[in-house]
């Protein structure tokens, strides 16, 4: 076997290998703790976690997760993008408007869902705690990506007298893609977890960070580890997917 | 090309004061020059990059640029065919620009490259395509500053040989620190000079006068060419 084969193998077969280690580690914990109450076995907890997928309250919890997930991130992105094209072209609505994004990015997240759920209902509130902290980051990683578009091909370009729309559409866009799929990347696993703390602590209906948070209150740690272990595939599965879209859009890289 | 009483500065740096120069239409004009002497800038002014004090008369009223920079400065998410599209104004329609590209592409001898991103073509390549693109515009003025930087000896005459026959018709004005580019090219040479605290005077002007198709550049003619601009830039 060459080495180029062995390493492609090995670049596949790693991340597995690490998985089954933490998996490996957790067994030998549970095995010393002993109590199943504090660290459930291995199979106590994946035994949960294959019945969750036989109950009807299960799909409703995901789907309404991931629906204000949804909300929350279209939103932050949508409003980002708007602002940090508005901004990079109009250097004082920038300035007029970071002390705003500066104070949202420092506002503690506990203070933001305590506020968010005594001034709204508790699906709006979930949706606003993910939504201060992950427009913030998108703003800023936005305007990050369109800052760095090259400018010798932007003097280039206007050298060309190529026209406005055709700089926007086939330079801009296109160069700054890189850096907001790293944006993207960063920030749609943190979005899901941060709408599932806020669920937790909002007791949102048919949402996962309620069975958690009930799970707990019934002492069912495996159930907890098993919602724990649907989040972190959940999550995989998209940033996955937007690994996926990001190589098929970048293809020049 | 007649440039007027050209006054610019970088802030409190001045650059031209009151230059004069006339510029011949269709022709390679070299600027020489050590670094700092205002090549480039002069270039920026022309094609109105910078705002400036003075005028600079075109022989053509609304004269189109094309500009060959020291990088090609290709599109990175573009292929090579897409970015000579890219410059090609939009009056013109979709069957004139394949023509007028896939003329180019042949002339310059890109052809296998021509679906390929910049970042994977060799640096000949992206040297061609970048005049590819250029002269794709058919342009009134040709600007090319130090276009043949960082390429090797062989290279840089494959693409001159290319060159010359496609730009005699054009007006080009030509920066370049070395004396055998212009002496292959050129067919007057203006050589600057911008001592300290001061601004760029014209240190000497040279007319190669001599065909650029059949040049012996180890000729008797260009070997009193050469020293005389030796002479002027060493001096």
């Amino acid at each position: 076997m060459n080495k180029k084969r062995l390493y492609q193998i090995l670049n596949y077969a790693l991340p597995f290998v690490t998985v089954v280690i933490i998996v490996a580690v957790y067994a030998i914990i549970s095995k010393v703790v002993g109590i199943e109450l504090i660290a459930p076995s291995v199979g106590a907890t994946l035994k949960e976690f294959f019945a969750l997928f036989g109950q009807g309250y299960f799909y409703k919890a995901v789907g309404g997760t991931l629906l204000r997930a949804l909300i929350a991130y279209v939103l932050s992105f949508a409003l980002a993008l708007v602002l940090a094209i508005l901004t990079k072209f109009c250097a004082p609505l920038r300035r007029a408007f970071s002390p705003i994004v500066a104070l949202v990015r420092v506002l503690p997240t506990m203070s933001l869902v305590l506020l968010a759920l005594i001034w709204f209902k508790s699906f709006q509130a979930t949706v606003l705690v993910a939504f201060c902290v992950i427009f913030p980051m998108l703003y800023t990683g936005i305007c990050d990506a369109i800052d760095g578009v090259d400018k010798d091909l932007i003097e280039m370009a206007r050298v060309y007298g190529v026209s406005k729309s055709r700089l926007v559409s086939k330079l801009y866009i296109p160069q700054a893609l890189p850096s907001v799929f790293t944006s993207i990347k960063s920030s749609i696993g943190l979005n899901l977890k941060l709408i599932i703390s806020a669920e937790v602590l909002a007791q949102t209906a048919d949402s996962m960070g309620l069975y958690m948070q009930l799970a707990k209150l019934n002492l069912d740690t495996a159930i907890l580890l098993a919602w724990t272990i649907v989040a972190v595939v959940i999550g995989g599965i998209i940033e996955g997917i937007v690994s996926l879209i990001a190589k098929r859009a970048v293809k020049w890289l | 090309m007649r440039i007027k009483n050209l006054s610019f500065a970088y802030g409190e740096k001045v650059i031209f004061k009151d230059l004069n120069m006339d510029i011949p239409p269709n022709g390679v004009t070299c600027i020489m020059g050590g670094s700092g002497a205002g090549k480039t800038t002069l270039l920026n002014c022309i094609s109105r990059q910078f705002c400036f004090d003075g005028n600079i008369e075109y022989d053509n009223d609304g004269a189109s640029f094309a500009y060959v920079f020291q990088q090609p400065r290709l599109i990175p998410s573009m292929s090579v065919e897409d970015n000579i599209k890219f410059v090609l104004p939009k009056s013109i329609s979709k069957e004139q620009i394949d023509v007028r590209v896939n003329d180019i592409i042949n002339k310059l001898q890109i052809e296998e490259c021509r679906k390929s991103y910049p970042s994977r073509i060799s640096g000949g390549q992206a040297g061609r395509a970048s005049l590819a693109r250029a002269l794709a515009t058919d342009c009134d003025i040709l600007l090319m500053d130090e276009p043949f930087k960082g390429l090797d000896v062989k290279l840089k005459k494959d693409i001159l040989d290319l060159l010359i026959p496609l730009i005699r018709q054009k007006s080009v004005i030509f920066v370049t620190h070395d004396v055998e580019e212009a002496l292959a090219i050129a067919d007057r040479v203006f050589v600057f000079e911008r001592k300290e605290n001061s601004c760029v005077t014209i240190k000497g002007q040279i007319d190669v006068a001599q065909n650029q198709l059949d040049r012996d550049i180890y000729g008797e003619h260009l070997n009193r060419v050469r020293k005389e601009i030796y002479d002027l830039l060493t001096r």
